[in-house]
């Protein structure tokens, strides 16, 4: 991630056991997150936990603000992390600048697409 | 400026980028007669396809037979699951009748989206709408 693509969003750090949101919060602001360094859990609000683990050089909190709803997920520091955050309008100016984001963060997504795919199959078929 | 302002801009940017032009059509176009197989179930995603004229099928192997699972056409994508995320095609695309499509791999990727920002744009809406229904859809197993 270049300084280029960076200037577009503002720099935070979180502790361990920061709680960056939580299901049911409204996705506005600041509200699309990138990891440079650290590890964030989200957790859909299930009975029984999906946690779904962030790296870093990572998008996350996209989801709600593309889809227009409230956070589908927590999205919890397990390390003290350095992050990124940018508004809709920054994101997609730095998305429409740099090819590499746009491919990590379509990447990303597909991903987190697969594991929400699979785990459905996975508990139909358990009969949950 | 007011998320209303900025949704009406982006719809207007995105509509000036709607046309392909000829270097993008002779660089990365393809024409499939029909009843090609452009994407075979089991192997793993190396292009995505985007379709610009014609239609193809969406198949799946159930037991002994194929089932066409939908019909799709001008201005979609295919593949673009496992093209992503590397995982084995889920299903078997057919041309139903000629194609015209243009066909991207990974490695010039920089080339989709220099092409159309509009297009990555668009995946990125689809696949959070996707990853919120299917959020919905476990949701509704408890």
């Amino acid at each position: 991630m270049t300084e280029q693509e960076l200037q577009y969003g503002e720099q935070l750090r979180a502790e361990p056991g920061t709680m960056l949101y939580k299901p049911g919060d409204p996705a506005s602001g600041a509200s699309i997150f990138y990891i440079v360094a650290g590890l964030v859990r989200l957790d859909l609000p299930l009975a029984d936990r999906l946690p779904v683990y962030v790296h870093p050089d990572s998008v996350f909190g996209l989801v709600e603000t593309l889809a227009s709803c409230p956070r589908l997920t927590g999205a919890y520091c397990l390390e003290s992390s350095i992050l990124y955050r940018w508004d809709r309008e920054g994101f997609d100016l730095a998305s429409s600048v740099s090819w590499e984001l746009a491919f990590n963060t379509i990447t990303g997504l597909t991903q987190y697409l697969r594991v929400l795919n699979a785990e459905f199959s996975s508990r139909l078929r358990a009969g949950s | 400026m007011s998320d209303k302002d900025y949704n009406e801009i982006m719809k207007i940017a995105f509509q000036a980028e709607d046309a392909i032009n000829d270097e993008i059509r002779r660089k990365f176009g393809h024409t499939y007669p029909d009843k090609t197989i452009l994407i075979k179930e089991g192997d793993i995603g190396q292009q995505i396809y985007w379709i610009l004229g014609g239609e193809v099928y969406i198949t799946r192997r159930e037991g002994n037979k194929y089932k066409v699972l939908n019909t799709v056409g001008k201005g979609e994508l295919i593949g673009e699951m496992s093209f992503f995320d590397k995982s084995v095609r889920s299903a078997t695309v057919i041309s139903k009748g000629p194609v015209e499509a243009l066909v991207f791999t990974r490695e010039n990727f920089q080339d989709i989206f220099a092409a159309s920002p509009q297009w990555t744009k668009r995946l990125l809406t689809s696949l959070s709408t996707r990853i919120q229904l299917m959020i919905e859809k476990l949701n509704s197993l408890h």
